[in-house]
């Protein structure tokens, strides 16, 4: 059938023109997935997607469509709670756990018509930065299949960059949406805090944890946005600003644009990843964008105080898994031996890590020394970028410090830690940034540029991104 | 017990009377199957957020304003984490370091005095489940069931300072608390529904000391009562202790009701680390002056007000003014009645004595039954005025409580009005004859006309009350024995 | 480096239980993060206000309002261990 290689955009049109059924692209997929060796996804709900499609094909046999992207199917990370479709967060401790909920962001996307056709695989409980930590077996990058599709939500960037689904959900704590994107060479959006409800997201650090859109281009991220965000009964900490039209945001034009660079991020930055940005950037400020140097002087500290907040709130978050209610049990002699054991062979390494630590962090004895000081650093990031939106609207960085990495590479976790350098100021912050592909490297794995913007600017962030796209998708046509 | 001085603290839960949970909208009520009041979010099930139901904040206020604390216009929540199979999100979202009251003092007397104990804090936090155990109690289960339908449901802990220095004083204390919550309607305190419980912290020092000694607490109360017995019994252990020289260890120990002793439960070394910080998931709580003025208003006259301002203003004894101030229902249920009859003395009596037992005979709550005051205050009137009498009254009262009806009604329906009673008649009747000699010879002699006389001369003398049926009776009887 | 026993002290608290081997990798990792976030320790915060939530947003209050609850089949639909409505877990030590 060969409808996988579509855009939303195209799909959307030939279903218009009635060129073709939502089954027929449902089944299309399903059989791209099949044949696929990546395991980007823990769960496929064939039988649901197909029954999905087949009521959105109704619904336009009768005209009565529920969004202008009825019928387009939709993956979703399996952190994600789906109503009667097992949702492991990649782990053990969930391998059969079946939720009675929809999160809201499913709910939204069952209200526009989207089929679901899967779950995707991911790091465990959202930790760690390669689709390593999976329970259910490591997903393969496509452009490379002996490198990591990198992660958290590396099952979404890889079915996306596989055309085993024309977009997917993920989430993001520290990157985790970004950084896959980057490596897979696919859109990915963390949205502002509070823009999307977080209700049904598995927590990993409440503070910093974010869903967001992972999409083949701008256009349908900026679709896919409009879906999933707005206000919510269900989670006080969403935003009630109103949600405006992101399509209106799909315009090439960047004239008087300040963009900023700052200086940390580009020191000593890889030259390949450096070249393709610089490129990026020239191509904006030739059509009208200005260029400014800022500085973030608390650059260094990003990633530290990162990690602490979210291993103290991960370790929280991950109480609940205990063996009583629901997930893997491993009885023992009373409830306390029964909460050790499960717990125990319920986490990988990694979360056992950071549940740890998280634990040592939070005791009373070492409170202050660590998580209240983080939370203070936290304000002094948060001012860095104050001052520096002050100059400019848009930030401009690297995604990532490397291209996407041999599987196995990173064994310290502390080298894998470094992969999340450029992406976790965006968490502290609650500031909005998207990652585009802009360019490969001499191996031909993508390169990700990164655009951050001040709190709910996703109109800028995707404009700018846009004309980014248009612009060197016009280049290569004109290099071809 | 004049070596020491004992100093005692209290922490009382108390379960707030919202419809729904106070985080999400599974019910409150009381009862129901096992896990059959739950949701995602009580259930703690991955991805469940909380919101915060505005009524338990509004309740939570209104127990800090009538308790005289500041209530903070900003304070937050934060997770109290520990691992328990009836806590299902293995944390407790609770108030650490920013609750929403502070400093306050509440006064109850004893023995005709008057106390003051200073309200450290309150603030608001969540219940957890119930479990139920296979076996006679928990150490001797195989197995322990967890049912849901409690966790999530809204609670305020106040903690009182040290200031309280007797064990009486503990169970007077927790009485006014009691009735205060009941009267500004944030809770239905019931003990045995678990829906107020406490527990005591209680030390001992040389007379004269400033210092504290070591505090030991004591849980496991289920009334008032035991909680007396408890710490009197404690008092005594630590004094015994200390006489012999020993050393008191900082506990936790458990009231054994059975056999009235306290029992170490584990001797902790450390105090348990909750690893106290911010809840990500909520906001701060932002409450603005302009609602606490709002609450503030609807506040009540609060019970020893009210029991000392019947004792002044009706002029009743401290014990009828207790009583009638008991409850909230009561105290205004007098009130409204005193309208219209204005006797405090005799309406209070009748108030704490038949109505009181009609009260609890019909198992209804005031605001349940049939009989308004004005219904009392009418009935109260006619007896006074002597239509009928204080017995017949009693009698009313008990069909007005079934029936509904008014008394006066109620009077007519039953012939009470008239005078019934025979030995009344007679009296009239006898007086009557005798005033009347010639006409009773002529009456025995054959004259039978001469009944409807009598019977007429006792009418006006009863101005109409005697009934007639029964004074032609007793008027027959009595001409008929002469003879 | 911190020490095997506190080590065996965090594990207890987080309760999951530790292989020695476990507990000797955690011992080198704990003791690698600590001196990274000790960086931040260094950091003057005294006139610095703690962040706790990364967007400002207003209390947040629901109405007093009886929602449908879960049908008990769904409540205990994933547990490990149910019998007659109630979840059911090995007996509990006092905590």
């Amino acid at each position: 059938m060969g409808l996988s290689k579509y855009s939303v955009t195209q799909l959307q049109s030939k279903l218009e023109q009635q060129q073709i059924t939502s089954r027929e692209i449902v089944e299309s997929y399903l059989q791209k997935i099949e044949q696929s060796n990546n395991n980007a996804f823990i769960t496929v709900t064939a039988d649901l997607a197909l029954q999905m499609a087949d009521e959105s094909d109704q619904r336009r046999k009768e005209g009565r469509l529920l969004s202008s992207w009825d019928g387009i199917p939709i993956a979703i990370k399996d952190n994600i709670s789906t109503d009667g479709i097992k949702t492991t967060a990649a782990s053990k401790m969930l391998a059969d756990y079946i939720p009675p909920y929809d999160a809201t962001v499913v709910s939204k996307i069952k209200a526009a018509g989207l089929p679901i056709i899967g779950k995707t695989n991911m790091d465990e409980f959202g930790m760690g930065s390669s689709n390593e930590t999976s329970a259910f077996g490591r997903t393969l990058n496509p452009v490379d299949p002996t490198r990591v599709p990198g992660g958290s939500s590396g099952g979404s960037a890889a079915a996306v960059a596989g055309s085993e689904v024309p977009w997917s959900i993920g989430s993001d704590t520290g990157g985790s949406i970004r950084q896959p994107a980057a490596f897979c060479g696919v859109v990915g959006l963390k949205p502002t805090y509070g823009r999307v409800s977080r209700y049904g997201l598995f927590a990993y650090a409440p503070s910093l944890d974010h869903i967001g859109p992972i999409t083949k281009d701008v256009q349908s991220a900026a679709a896919l946005l409009q879906i999933i965000a707005g206000s919510d009964y269900y989670d006080a900490t969403v935003a009630k600003q109103p949600v405006p039209d992101y399509t209106q945001a799909l315009q090439v034009d960047v004239t008087n644009l300040k963009l900023g660079l700052a200086k940390e991020y580009f020191a000593g930055l890889n030259s390949e990843i450096k070249s393709a940005i610089m490129q990026a950037i020239n191509v904006l400020a030739s059509a009208g964008a200005e260029v400014t140097e800022i500085s973030l002087p608390m650059a260094d500290y990003v990633n530290d105080c990162c990690l602490l907040l979210s291993c103290a709130e991960a370790s929280s978050s991950l109480a609940r898994f205990d063996g009583v209610r629901y997930g893997l049990r491993v009885t023992g002699t009373d409830s306390v031996e029964m909460f050790k054991n499960t717990r125990a062979a319920g986490f990988g390494p990694e979360v056992k890590r950071r549940i740890l630590l998280g634990t040592h962090l939070l005791s009373a004895a070492n409170y202050q020394k660590y998580y209240a000081q983080a939370q203070k650093v936290r304000t002094l990031i948060i001012q860095d970028f104050a001052k520096a939106f002050a100059k400019v609207d848009v930030i401009v960085a690297p995604t990532t410090p490397t291209t996407a990495f041999e599987f196995g590479s990173k064994i310290d976790p502390q080298e894998m830690y470094k992969s999340d350098f450029y992406t976790m100021a965006a968490n502290l912050t609650g500031i909005p940034a998207i990652s585009l592909p802009c360019g490969t490297d001499t191996q031909n794995l993508p390169i990700g540029i990164q655009l951050m913007g001040k709190h709910f600017s996703e109109e800028t962030l995707l404009r700018t991104a846009y004309t980014l796209q248009e612009l060197n998708s016009k280049q290569v046509k004109n290099n071809d | 017990m004049t070596k020491y001085e004992t100093i005692i603290g209290l922490e009382v839960h108390v379960e707030l009377a919202t419809k729904s949970k106070i985080f999400c909208g599974c019910t409150t009520e009381f009862g129901g199957d096992p896990n059959t009041h739950c949701c995602p979010i009580c259930l703690g099930l991955p991805g469940s957020l909380p919101v915060v139901n505005q009524q338990a904040i509004e309740y939570a206020i209104k127990a800090g304003l009538a308790l005289n604390c500041s209530i903070a216009n900003y304070s937050k929540f934060d997770r109290k984490n520990y691992f328990y199979p009836d806590l299902t999100k293995a944390y407790q979202i609770s108030q650490y370091d920013q609750p929403l009251c502070l400093a306050g003092h509440m006064d109850y007397e004893l023995d005709g005095q008057t106390y003051s104990v200073r309200i450290n804090r309150i603030h608001v936090e969540e219940e957890a489940g119930k479990s139920v155990h296979s076996g006679d109690n928990i150490l001797g289960s195989e197995f322990s069931q967890m049912d849901y339908n409690r966790a999530g449901i809204p609670l305020i802990e106040i903690v009182t300072e040290p200031d309280i220095r007797m064990p009486a004083q503990a169970k007077a204390f927790l009485e006014q608390l009691k009735a205060n919550l009941e009267y500004i309607k944030v809770s239905d305190c019931k003990m045995e529904q678990g829906s107020l419980r406490c527990d005591a912290n209680i030390s001992l020092r040389p007379v004269g000391s400033t210092e504290f000694g070591t505090k030991v607490e004591i849980k496991n109360l289920n009334s008032f009562r035991a909680i007396e017995r408890a710490l009197e019994y404690e008092e005594q252990r630590q004094a015994e202790v200390y006489d012999q020289g020993g050393t008191i260890y900082q506990e936790t120990r458990t009231w054994d009701e059975k056999l009235g002793v306290t029992v170490t439960m584990r001797t902790k070394e450390e105090a348990d680390d909750y690893r106290y910080f911010p809840e990500p998931d909520l906001p701060p709580l932002i409450v603005e002056q302009s609602w606490i003025d709002e609450i503030k208003a609807t506040l009540p006259e609060l019970p020893l007000a009210r029991k000392n301002r019947f004792i002044e203003q009706y002029k009743l004894s401290d014990y009828e003014a207790s009583l009638l101030t008991a409850t909230q229902e009561l105290a205004d249920f007098f009130e409204a009645a005193y309208q219209s009859f204005p006797n405090a003395k005799e309406l209070s009596n009748w108030l704490t004595g038949e109505f009181a037992r009609l009260l609890n005979a019909s198992n209804l709550t005031i605001p349940e039954i049939p009989v308004q005051p004005g219904d009392l205050a009418e009935l109260l009137s006619i007896v006074k005025d002597g239509k009928i009498s204080g017995n017949q009254g009693r009698e009313v009262l008990g069909m007005m409580f079934d029936s509904g009806k008014k008394p006066a009604q109620i009077i007519k329906e039953q012939g009470f009005e008239q005078i019934s009673d025979t030995k009344e008649l007679e009296g009239v009747i006898d007086q009557i004859l005798s005033t009347y000699p010639d006409e009773v010879k002529r009456y025995q002699a054959g004259e039978d006309r001469l009944l409807g006389f009598f019977v007429g001369q006792v009418m006006k003398e009863t101005k109409g009350k005697a009934n007639p049926g029964l004074v032609n009776q007793i008027i027959r009887n009595k001409l008929l024995a002469d003879q | 480096m911190i020490e095997i026993t506190e080590i065996k002290k965090i594990a207890d608290a987080a309760r999951i239980n530790l292989t020695a081997e476990e507990e000797r990798e955690l011992q080198g990792y704990l003791s690698q993060m600590l001196a990274n976030f000790d960086k931040l320790r260094s950091i003057d915060t005294e006139q610095v206000a703690a962040t706790i939530y990364p967007i400002a947003v207003e209390s947040v209050l629901r109405e007093d309002q009886v929602e449908t609850s879960l049908d008990i089949e769904c409540v205990l639909s994933n547990a490990p261990e149910s019998v007659k409505g109630y979840f059911r877990v090995p007996r509990i030590m006092e905590e």
